[in-house]
């Protein structure tokens, strides 16, 4: 009795959240949402015939995100180069290399939040993606998180969905001859 | 699983303050903003949203002389084949999964030992667990390693059991990650009885820092 294990294809777009890490897939009639935490993965399958709506909501998590690296990322570039130029005007020599000593270990850590703003600036715009079904509501997807992605998840879904809807009457035994509808 | 109601959703509400949005806008495909929360929200609708739904199969037809009837309802003509065992249904015993339709025995039958793959909600990563506790004294470090005895034996455990389980439902079972929680695991005993044996071997001591 046991069915073949469907063959799915990753959709663009993924999510990173304390909940787990959110992706869509594509199976065969179905959009699977997984999330998965370390060792657990949790499934919600909306199928391309009950899909009525899809609304992308542009947010502002890039903004925060940004503000958050920038700070930190800015201030302590700021920082580790306020203390290296201290140090140039240190005659001493054993304050002057602690202050290159201190510079030396904030720049890494501005580095990479720098690293981070540069990398989310260039992700696009944030976003949340919501799905409405005939069966269910609406209901909020783990991923796409970046409009960007969202489109092409959109490009990818609409045929597939409009296919789905046109011919989603059951297939009827031919010896029977009777419709279900 | 799907379930289809018989009234479609009529309006789109805005995802962010449950205002019904006006179709008009949404219709051009751009992004308009929520006449009320003024949030930017761009929607894609689909036939479904705009056809009624059909009514939701109510009774079954009665068959008539020389008609197929339904195989759990012999008064009631078949009206689509089980897509498993191929038993004649009606609609009342339509159980519609997906693209695909049931008869309730398989459906049944499928619900437990996740032997369909379409009701299988969450699943365990054993392979996952395994490569986590092999990674575990990267993550503490060295001077943890009285502990190894337990992460590895853990990493070996999980990657065994987990050999032939399922694993995630998109991505398949990834024996490769086992295999490197495996060789992870077996790391950790060994060190574990190398040091073992450093600490209790007197003589290894009286060699070593004569």
């Amino acid at each position: 009795m046991n069915s073949a294990a469907p063959a799915y294809q990753k959709l663009p777009g993924r999510s990173i959240a304390f909940s787990g890490i959110g992706r869509l897939w594509l199976g065969e009639d179905h959009v699977l949402e997984a999330e998965s935490l370390l060792v657990h993965e949790r499934y919600r399958r909306f199928f391309l015939k009950d899909m009525a709506a899809i609304v992308v909501r542009r947010t502002k998590a890039r903004m925060w995100w940004n503000v958050a690296h920038g700070v930190l990322g800015f201030g302590g570039a700021a920082l580790a180069g306020g203390l290296w130029w201290w140090g140039t005007f240190v005659k001493e020599q054993e304050p002057r290399v602690v202050l290159w000593v201190f510079a030396g270990m904030i720049a890494p850590f501005a580095l990479f939040f720098l690293i981070l703003f540069l990398i989310n600036s260039l992700l696009g715009p944030t976003c949340r993606c919501h799905v409405q079904t005939t069966a269910a509501g609406a209901h909020a997807l783990a991923a796409p998180t970046r409009l960007r992605a969202a489109r092409r998840v959109l490009a990818r879904l609409t045929p597939l969905i409009e296919a789905a809807q046109k011919m989603n009457a059951p297939t009827l035994p031919t010896e029977v001859g009777t419709s279900a509808e | 699983m799907s379930v289809s109601l018989p009234v479609p959703p009529s309006f789109v509400a805005c995802p962010a303050c449950g205002f019904a949005l006006p179709l008009d806008a949404l219709a051009h495909g751009g992004e308009s903003p929520c006449p009320q929360c003024r949030a930017r929200l761009s929607a894609t609708l689909f036939p479904t949203f705009w056809t009624p739904a059909p009514a939701a199969p109510g009774l079954a037809d009665h068959a008539g002389d020389g008609e197929a009837v339904c195989f759990f309802h012999p008064q009631n003509r078949a009206a689509l084949t089980c897509e498993r065992c191929g038993r004649f249904i009606c609609t009342v015993c339509d159980m519609p999964l997906g693209a695909r339709h049931l008869c309730p025995t398989c459906l049944t039958s499928g619900l437990g030992g996740e032997k369909l793959p379409e009701l299988v909600v969450r699943r365990f990563l054993w392979a996952d667990t395994a490569l986590l506790t092999g990674l575990l004294p990267l993550v503490a470090g060295l001077f943890v390693w009285p502990g190894f005895i337990v992460t590895g034996t853990a990493a070996i455990f999980c990657a065994l059991f987990g050999w032939k389980r399922p694993g995630s439902l998109p991505r398949g079972r990834r024996h490769w990650v086992a295999v490197l929680g495996l060789i992870l695991g077996v790391l950790q005993l060994a060190f574990w009885f190398g040091m073992l044996f450093l600490f209790t071997n007197s003589s290894f001591w009286a060699k070593t820092f004569r």
